[in-house]
C-alpha cells in the first residue's frame, strides 16, 4: 500500500475512533483491520478521502465476493444498472454507503472503453482485482469525494 | 450529497485486540507452533486463528507473523 494512503486510511481510522489512545503501531494494525473486514468502513473512506486504487482493490478483493456471498440465489448478479426489481433484494441487504461505492464502481465500469470495460465487470462480478482496471476506476471516479458531516 | 460518518465504539477495538492477544498467547504455547519456529494469527470471516508456519490459510488474511528467536518471540509483521 503506498504510504500517502495508508495514512490517510489511518487518519480516519483515527478519527473515528473518538478519544482513544492508540500507539502507531495499534492503529495500523487497527486500520488494516479494517480495511479487510468492514465494508461499510472502507467505503465510508473512499467516499470521504476518495476512490484511491488502494481503497479499491480492498473492496474489490475482500467485500465484493462478500456482497456476493451474502445475496440470496437468484440475485447474485447485482449490477446496478439492471431493472430495479433485479437488485431490490440486495438494495435492502446493502447498507447505504456501500451500496453508493457498488454504484459508482459499476457506473464507472460502463464508461471504460473496451476491453477494460468487460474485464470491469468480471472484477466486479467476482471480486477480482486486476491493476489496469482498479486504476481506470480509480481515475473515473477521482473527481467523486462527498461531503461527509461528522457526528 | 452529504454523508454522516459514525464513531466507532472503542469497545469494538478493544475487543478485537483482546481477541488477537488471545490468540497470540494460545499460539505462543502451541507445540506444533513452538517446532515450527514461527507461526502466523490469521483472520478468516471475521474470526481470528493461528496456524505453525509461515502462510495463512487460503482465503484467509495475515495479521501478524511470529518468529521464534532464542529468549521468546518476535513479532515481523
Amino acid at each position: 500500500m503506498r504510504d500517502d494512503d495508508l495514512r490517510a486510511a489511518m487518519s480516519f481510522f483515527a478519527e473515528r475512533l473518538r478519544g482513544a489512545d492508540l500507539s502507531e503501531a495499534r492503529l495500523l494494525r487497527w486500520t488494516r483491520h479494517k480495511l479487510r473486514s468492514d465494508a461499510r468502513a472502507v467505503a465510508e473512506l473512499m467516499l470521504t478521502v476518495g476512490y484511491r486504487p488502494t481503497f479499491i482493490r480492498y473492496f474489490l478483493r475482500y467485500h465484493i465476493p462478500e456482497i456476493n456471498k451474502n445475496a440470496a440465489v437468484g440475485e447474485m448478479y447485482i449490477d446496478p444498472g439492471a431493472a430495479p426489481e433485479a437488485r431490490l433484494g440486495l438494495c435492502w441487504r446493502l447498507d447505504e454507503h456501500v451500496l453508493t461505492v457498488y454504484t459508482d464502481l459499476h457506473a464507472a465500469a460502463k464508461r471504460l472503453k473496451q476491453p477494460y470495460r468487460d474485464l470491469a465487470a468480471v472484477c466486479l462480478r467476482w471480486g477480482y482485482v486486476h491493476e489496469t482496471v482498479v486504476r481506470l476506476l480509480a481515475k473515473t471516479l477521482e473527481r467523486k469525494p462527498r461531503n461527509v458531516v461528522e457526528d | 450529497m452529504w454523508w454522516k460518518i459514525d464513531p466507532i465504539p472503542h469497545q469494538e477495538l478493544e475487543d478485537w485486540e483482546r481477541a488477537l492477544v488471545r490468540c497470540e498467547n494460545r499460539a505462543k504455547r502451541d507445540l506444533e507452533a513452538r517446532a515450527a519456529g514461527v507461526f502466523v494469527i490469521y483472520e478468516l470471516d471475521g474470526v481470528l486463528g493461528y496456524v505453525a508456519g509461515r502462510e495463512a490459510p487460503d482465503g484467509a488474511y495475515l495479521v501478524e507473523r511470529w518468529v521464534r528467536k532464542k529468549k521468546g518471540w518476535t513479532l515481523y509483521e
